[in-house]
């Protein structure tokens, strides 16, 4: 046999090694693979957000009119009229900022971190970003300006979000999650998808200010889908219960609606629903109340009962006459 | 004496390279058209509304002052509402080219443009758009330069323009958000 041919043998030869050895970790790894193919779907935004906005420096809180029925007086500073997020994406939407304060050449305006105080002389202006939900606004009474205006003029800097001042300078701030928009219906706008927002603040009164002395703020929104959940109050155990201390006998809980449950809110065992969550929850043993914001929860004497020390979360869902969810959660822990 | 085939071209080549030509320049005329159509005229800094919410905020120290500008307030706000349709997150394998959706919704009142940046002081420009009319948008981008392997978060500046019947063309308004470009890793 000509070396030639002998080197072409032993060349195949190795390569067929090679390719064997090569192979063998592959198969291997194929025997214990498990494979999961996932899908990525892509959600479509459809937010509506207001472009440039008039602001006012107004130092002596002046008082001005929005419409014939709606005054606002002592705001130093405002963007006068009523601005609007609004969401009708098929998904609940978080809202975040990143905000930006910029003052042009040949104002003498300076950001503050507080408030001036009364005798301060420098043009100093302590500006917040503020949003608020606009639960009343749907599609139908978008265009209603006493819903809109009515709304806007009754702002309290007190339910202003975020619940940390998002205070203005000209360093960039991010501000996450300030609000959650709930998600439109067949692409409209319903209860819980809008929300105002506004500047608000104050400015030293007692400085020289002129026309000259602006300002103006940069925000860049950022929406995330989101779960839209409301807070339906304070769970807590009954007369003498113990939420920590479930035993045999029942543990009655009660909700309280003192957050964002309307005080008054009418219970029923439609709109009212308790389920046990949690790892341990076939440990325990669920009944209804006597009322429908209240449950009772025990361990059962028999069966595959909850040992001492197990937890479990207790979770009451309320559902308003708009479909908008409010939930409230307590954890039960076996005696 | 023999005839050199490489100095004498056939006449059927000529027209040949003489229609190529015209359809050179007739393609070159009609992308004039179509970009020309499309494209922005130069704004200068007076005519472009700073991007944000409370530009020219003034002091105002009369009640009647302050009634005016609440008032011119109230006005501005009914045509200033931007709707805004995109996918929250854009795809690339090389950095350049992304899939996103990017609307101007048919709800708008204006054609639009877009400029995208990669910096919240909106120094790095990634892309800048043709006009274009509410109902239309992109599927796809391919940036003025390429984005490193991993997640980005861009900044979408969304600039409505109206073109009145002159064909002059005004910013009305402007506004801000955030999409996530993803570039595969290599």
């Amino acid at each position: 046999m000509k070396p030639m041919n002998l080197k072409r043998i032993a060349s195949t030869v190795l390569a067929g090694a090679l390719t064997l050895s090569m192979a063998v970790p592959a198969l291997a790894a194929e025997k214990n693979t498990t494979n999961i193919n996932g899908t990525y779907t892509p959600i479509n935004l459809a937010v509506t957000v207001p472009s440039t906005g008039k602001a006012v420096i107004n130092p002596y809180g002046l008082p001005y009119t929005l419409d014939e029925n709606n005054s606002i007086s002592g705001q130093q500073i405002t963007t006068g009229a009523p601005l609007t997020v609004q969401n009708r994406s098929s998904v609940a939407l978080s809202v975040s900022a990143k905000i930006t304060g910029e003052v042009p050449t040949g104002s003498g305006f300076e950001f503050a971190t507080a408030a001036p105080a009364d005798t301060v002389t420098d043009k100093e202006g302590y500006v917040l970003f503020q949003m608020f939900p606009a639960t009343a606004l749907t599609e139908a009474n978008l265009e209603d300006a006493s819903v809109l205006i009515g709304g806007f003029a009754k702002l309290d800097d007190a339910d202003a979000l975020p619940a940390t001042p998002a205070v203005v300078s000209t360093t960039a701030a991010d501000f996450a999650d300030i609000i959650t928009l709930r998600e439109g219906k067949d692409g409209e706008l319903q209860k819980g998808g809008a929300a105002y927002f506004r500047l608000s603040g104050n400015v030293a009164k007692k400085a020289e200010w002129t026309t000259a002395d602006t300002f103006s703020v940069k925000v860049a929104f950022s929406f995330e889908p989101a779960e839209f959940v409301k807070n339906a109050g304070t769970l807590a155990a009954t007369a003498s219960g113990d939420a920590s201390q479930i035993g045999n006998v029942a543990t009655t809980i009660k909700l309280t609606p003192d957050k964002d449950l309307p005080a008054d809110f009418a219970f029923t065992t439609a709109n009212t629903k308790w389920e046990l969550v949690g790892e341990k929850a076939a440990g325990f043993t669920l009944e209804a109340g006597t009322n429908p914001n209240e449950a009772k929860v025990k361990v059962p004497a028999t069966g595959s009962a909850a040992a001492s020390g197990e937890k479990v979360t207790l979770k009451v869902t309320v559902t308003d006459a708009d479909g908008i969810p409010y939930v409230a959660e307590i954890e039960c822990t076996a005696a | 004496m023999a005839q050199s085939t490489e100095t004498k071209k056939p006449a059927g080549q000529r027209w040949i390279i003489i229609l190529l030509a015209a359809l050179i320049v007739l393609l070159v005329a009609v992308l004039a058209v179509v970009l020309g159509r499309g494209g922005l005229q130069s704004f200068n800094d007076e005519q472009t509304p700073k991007i944000g919410y409370a530009t020219e905020a003034k002091v105002m120290l009369d009640e009647d002052s302050l009634q005016a500008a609440i008032d011119e307030a109230m006005e501005n706000a009914k045509n200033g509402m931007v709707a805004l349709q995109y996918q929250n997150d854009a795809f690339s394998e090389d950095g350049t080219t992304f899939s996103c959706m990017i609307a101007n919704a048919a709800s708008n009142l204006y054609d639009m443009f877009l400029t995208i940046y990669a910096d919240d002081a909106l120094t790095d420009q990634l892309f800048l758009s043709a006009l274009v009319p509410p109902g239309s948008g992109f599927e796809e981008i391919t940036l003025d330069h390429a984005l490193d392997p991993g997640d980005h978060l861009v900044y979408v500046v969304v600039t409505q323009v109206e073109t009145d019947d002159s064909g002059t063309q005004a910013i009305k308004n402007q506004v801000i958000h955030t999409i996530k470009f993803h570039v595969a890793e290599k």
